[in-house]
């Protein structure tokens, strides 16, 4: 399958502290992907590099055969490269709809009209934003809040979309019904990529995983393929 | 529900009231010179300038994060600009008052070039250090009469009258340009997006707001209209010198008026500058007092109200001037969600409480009339 994100050889550093070592990465068109790691092990880094948040030290980004190791955060999402990110990270003050139209004029425009993510598709895939709408997203639930962030990436008409621990702190049912629309984000074509900390929900909901431990990966494979004992070595770092 | 035809309301019955009242001051000052005295026209000039000058800090501060002690740099620019071009060069000084405005926008590239890659506390030292090159520089000038200054002479050649005329529509130029245009560039899809860089400025890079951009339009924006602020001033002043025109006590009417007042919100400034005007005029004779007094506002408003005294008045009664959100509403279920919006929490939330600094984009329903534009979603 065609990939829409190489990563070669990736370095990464924040002044003297380097947080990814030659990480190597790679995203077929379609698939979803699970990165795992414990906190510090460099998978923020790594989404932030990709994004062109933080500009790598070494190393090669491409997205969708091009490169894109300089391209500014701002001109990935034109090209199809959108995130949500970590902590959420919503515009306090502004209503879910705001919230949601930032992303409108900035998007793809690329994107046949059938495919294209809008407001009322939004509003299909989380239905309670569509009922929330006018309310300031700060009195939304942590779970509401989470599917805005993920309304607002998706209406950038993404190719590839990065999840940065979008379970962190919510309820175990609230995890699961947002789980639970990947499929259908992904049948529009778009790739994910999930950063998350449960590693049984990172391997039942991806194709494949890769493990980063202390800015290395560790281990790469298909999910299905890869068991819990050989995760655990990969995640704490007993190598054998 | 369809989507095809959905309201959005912009405007409350108090925003129509505070729209008329500034329609109509915006028209008054320009007669003023039939009616009121020269005094009173001093005043309004002087006013003006100071809610402008907040304004454009405000625009800074307040939604693009740029804390800027340096903005009397676009003081002396607008100034200079004014005095050189009138007096040296022989153009209309009024006219040459909004050209002031495009000389301090062009001057703050440069700054920005230098300054842009500082944060925080390093960016507004860094304004200060090049408001102060300036100054150096401008004493420096012999072609602008170095640290002596100059005298806008030109003025002679008209009347009193005709002064009085051209210095206050040229006042209610500036406030229609500096908050009337606030006003239309935050209701705007920049204005979103402005706001989303203030709030979150990581997410918004993510989501493809070019953060660089807009700062340096904010700041161009800002230098522009403060640079207005500092040519008509000194228009009405008919001198200037590189100590006055650069004095960094511009920059901390600036911050008073704006923490005072309320920051992140278009009401706040002019509060602000009302407020400094008005405690100048009646306190300013027990001077050095006088400005501890200031200081300790300041510092308590900082600390104890950091929305400022709007968000103070916010919180008693729900009556924004210049709401710059949109409510999205359709038509067929509004009065439905009207009804709804009109439940008790809905009518006790005031948007102090839910925003503090940053102020609101939440309009109570209930005292919404209903708008006339049609967003396609």
């Amino acid at each position: 399958m065609r990939a829409i994100l190489k990563v070669r050889n990736l370095c990464a550093a924040y002044g003297d502290f380097q947080a990814l070592f030659n990480v190597e990465f790679e995203i077929a068109a379609g698939e979803v992907v699970a990165l795992i790691g414990a906190n510090g092990a460099g998978k923020s880094t790594l989404l932030k590099a990709v994004t062109g948040l933080i500009s790598p030290s070494a190393g090669e980004i491409a997205f969708a055969g091009e490169s894109t190791s300089r391209t500014p955060a701002h001109a990935l999402v034109r090209k199809g490269l959108a995130m949500v990110p970590e902590g959420r990270r919503l515009f306090r003050g502004m209503t879910v709809e705001d919230n949601l139209r930032v992303c409108l004029d900035r998007s793809r425009t690329d994107v046949e009209q059938a495919l294209r993510w809008t407001i009322p598709r939004i509003h299909e895939l989380f239905p309670v934003l569509k009922e929330r709408r006018r309310e300031l997203v700060e009195r939304l639930s942590g779970g509401q809040q989470q599917m805005v962030a993920v309304g607002r990436a998706l209406l950038a008409q993404p190719r590839l979309l990065l999840c940065d621990e979008i379970s962190l702190g919510l309820a175990p049912k609230v995890v699961k019904e947002i789980y639970q629309k990947l499929p259908e984000i992904r049948a529009g074509g778009t790739s994910i990529v999930i950063v998350e900390q449960d590693v049984s929900l990172a391997k039942s909901s991806s194709d494949r995983l890769y493990c980063l431990l202390e800015g290395r990966v560790t281990l790469s494979g298909p999910s299905c393929e890869i068991g819990l004992e050989a995760i655990s070595r990969a995640y704490f770092g007993a190598h054998s | 529900m369809s989507y095809s035809n959905v309201i959005v309301r912009r405007q409350t019955t108090s925003s129509v009231i505070a729209l008329a009242v500034s329609v109509l001051i915006v028209t008054a000052i320009p007669t003023m010179p039939y009616w009121a005295s020269n005094g009173h026209i001093r005043w309004v000039i002087e006013l003006s300038c100071l809610i402008a000058i907040a304004q454009m800090w405000n625009l800074l501060a307040g939604y693009a994060g740029l804390v800027s002690v340096g903005q009397q740099a676009f003081i002396g620019v607008g100034g200079y600009v004014l005095f050189v071009f009138a007096n040296n060069m022989g153009f209309n000084p009024f006219w040459t008052v909004p050209l002031s405005a495009f000389a301090a926008a062009a001057v703050s590239i440069p700054a920005y070039i230098l300054l842009r890659r500082l944060e925080g506390p390093y960016f507004a030292i860094g304004t200060w250090v090049f408001a102060e090159a300036l100054r150096l520089l401008t004493a420096n000038i012999s072609y602008v009469n170095g640290g002596s200054g100059m005298s806008l002479r030109v003025m002679a050649q008209y009347t009193p009258g005709q002064r009085a005329l051209g210095l206050t529509m040229m006042s209610s130029l500036l406030l229609l340009l500096t908050v009337g245009g606030s006003y239309v560039l935050l209701r705007s899809r920049f204005g979103l997006a402005l706001t989303a860089n203030r709030d979150e400025p990581v997410a918004a890079a993510s989501q493809g707001v070019n953060v660089k951009r807009i700062r340096l339009m904010i700041w161009m924006l800002a230098a522009a209209g403060t640079g207005m602020a500092g040519a008509l001033y000194y228009m009405a002043q008919l001198r200037i010198t590189p100590d006055a025109g650069f004095d960094p006590y511009w920059s901390s009417i600036c911050i008073f008026s704006v923490m005072v007042g309320g920051v992140g919100r278009l009401e706040g400034p002019i509060i602000g500058a009302l407020l400094y005007f008005f405690a100048t005029r009646f306190f300013g004779q027990f001077g050095a007092t006088y400005l501890v007094a200031l200081g300790l506002l300041t510092l308590v408003m900082a600390l104890f109200s950091p929305g400022g005294i709007w968000s103070l008045l916010s919180r008693l009664v729900n009556w924004p001037w210049f709401p710059v959100t949109r409510v999205v509403v359709n038509q067929s279920q509004r009065a439905g969600e009207d009804q709804e919006c009109r439940s008790g929490a809905d009518r006790k939330r005031g948007f102090g409480d839910a925003n503090g600094v940053n102020g609101t984009k939440h309009v109570d329903a209930a005292s919404i009339k209903p708008g006339r534009e049609t967003y396609q979603l």
